[in-house]
């Protein structure tokens, strides 16, 4: 009995992991990159990268927002009220970032305090509601899901990338503020100078910068396409 | 159907309806966590203004050992049947300096637990976005500062909001002088401009570059409520 049922749906329904569904996860990682390839979000990409720990904080954040909103948009996609449903993306966005925002306050309140401005513009960033509005708003809750799994995880990788730069030469150290904090230069006998524009906004353009052009060097990338 | 009025003010209603209901119940369950974070970093605030506070501090034992809470007025008798958790600095500000509850924390010596060693005071202000506000420690002479600690909402990043980011804008502060030498409220004064330094004059500090208004606002702030501790610090000293 039960073998029948589990045979019934696998003939109905496409696998989770099919195919088409792995590209929605792995794409945005590397050549369909909302960073670096869309250039959405740049904005705290250039404002929360001064240190790893709280970029991957933020990164959690916007993986969370964005694979659950794209979910609820897409189960409430044909209920949607066409003329109004940018502002229910707003407020399914702004749902899910103020639950972030209170569960950061209560289980890690030295990283709230240091994102705290920022958390609350994951509100406002694009590429949340750019995925709402071109893939959730059309495609079945499953694969937006994905989708929104996806693009917050190549979000967090260049976020990741840029802080571990910034950190490195702006304060010397690696995941400052945990137990594994490590004073790189100091451990190697070098004495560290700071290179100040590292640690400004400045510094991190310059760092995406070098690392959009590596990117599309490599994936042989260029706008014309 | 969906494009018709009375569909989508009902299902505007209905979507806001349930949003604020899981805002609300998510923000019930972890209140009380959030609650005692907020009061750790209130304790955090003040020993900082007294002594270097890293990781490993136990905060709270600190607190409990060496801190006493009092709430006075601005004539610097004790204010009778006030609690200081219930005293909001910031509520307090609005109302003239003669009615408001000011809370203040008296902070004993290790050595000799009889004796108050420093006294912490709350402020509260407006600096160029946002409000500001701060901690500040003052000896047991009533007029040195010892300390201070300072927070804000919305400073410009690398500019204003250096008060709290940059570990150099604090200790600024470490041996000026808050009240002249009859207990007038000259208050510290930050200047325009950095690069200073003032060895000679306790009232004056070194400025932040780009950020002369949120100074101007540090300044204000610390004036107004040198005024409203006066009395109490002039008292000690009888």
């Amino acid at each position: 009995m039960s073998t029948e049922t589990l045979i019934k749906v696998k003939k109905e329904s496409e696998p989770l992991f099919s195919k088409k569904n792995r590209k929605l996860l792995i794409d945005p990682i590397d050549s369909d990159n909302p960073i670096t390839v869309q250039v959405l979000g740049i904005c705290s990409a250039l404002a929360v990268t001064v240190q790893t720990v709280p970029a991957i904080v933020m990164s959690v954040g916007v993986i969370f927002v964005c694979a659950f909103s794209n979910l609820l948009i897409s189960m409430l996609r044909n209920t949607i009220p066409p003329r109004i449903r940018i502002i229910v993306q707003l407020v399914v966005v702004s749902l899910f970032v103020q639950m972030v925002s209170e569960v950061l306050k209560a289980y890690s309140y030295d990283v709230y305090l240091q994102l705290s401005v920022f958390i609350g513009l994951i509100i406002t960033n694009c590429i949340i509601m750019g995925r709402l509005e071109a893939f959730a708003l059309a495609n079945k809750p499953w694969p937006s899901f994905l989708d929104g799994i996806g693009n917050g995880l190549g979000y967090g990788a260049i976020l990741v990338a840029v802080a571990f730069v910034r950190e490195l030469f702006g304060m010397g150290t690696m995941m400052k503020g945990t137990l594994l904090e490590w004073h790189v230069f100091e451990s190697m006998g070098l004495k560290f100078q700071s290179i100040g524009i590292m640690a400004m906004p400045a510094g991190a353009c310059i760092i995406l910068g070098l690392l959009i052009w590596a990117q599309r060097a490599r994936n042989g990338y260029s706008e014309a396409n | 159907m969906r494009n018709k009025s009375s569909y989508i003010i009902i299902y505007t209603v209905i979507l806001c309806v349930v949003s604020a209901v899981i805002l609300g119940s998510v923000k019930q369950v972890l209140s009380q966590k959030q609650d005692d974070n907020i009061a750790l970093d209130n304790k955090k605030k003040i020993l900082q203004t007294i002594m270097t506070v890293d990781e490993t501090t136990d905060i709270n034992t600190i607190y409990a050992a060496r801190v006493t809470e009092f709430v006075i007025d601005s004539k610097g008798q004790t204010f009778e049947g006030v609690k200081l958790k219930d005293v909001r600095v910031s509520k307090e500000r609005k109302l003239p300096v003669d009615e408001r509850k000011l809370p203040l924390y008296m902070i004993k010596s290790i050595k000799d637990s009889a004796k108050i060693e420093f006294y912490v005071f709350p402020t509260s202000g407006s600096g160029l976005w946002d409000a500001i506000s701060s901690y500040i420690a003052i000896k047991g002479d009533g007029k040195t500062i010892k300390g201070v600690a300072f927070d804000h909402v919305g400073e410009t990043p690398g500019l204003g909001a250096r008060i709290k980011s940059d570990p150099l804008i604090a200790p600024r502060y470490a041996d000026k002088e808050l009240y002249s030498d009859d207990f007038e409220p000259t208050a510290v004064y930050m200047v325009k401009g950095e690069g200073y330094s003032f060895p000679n004059d306790p009232h004056k500090v070194d400025g932040m570059s780009g950020a002369t208004l949120t100074a101007n606002g540090v300044n204000a702030m610390l004036k107004e409520y040198a005024v409203a501790y006066q009395n109490f610090f002039k008292s000690l000293n009888k």
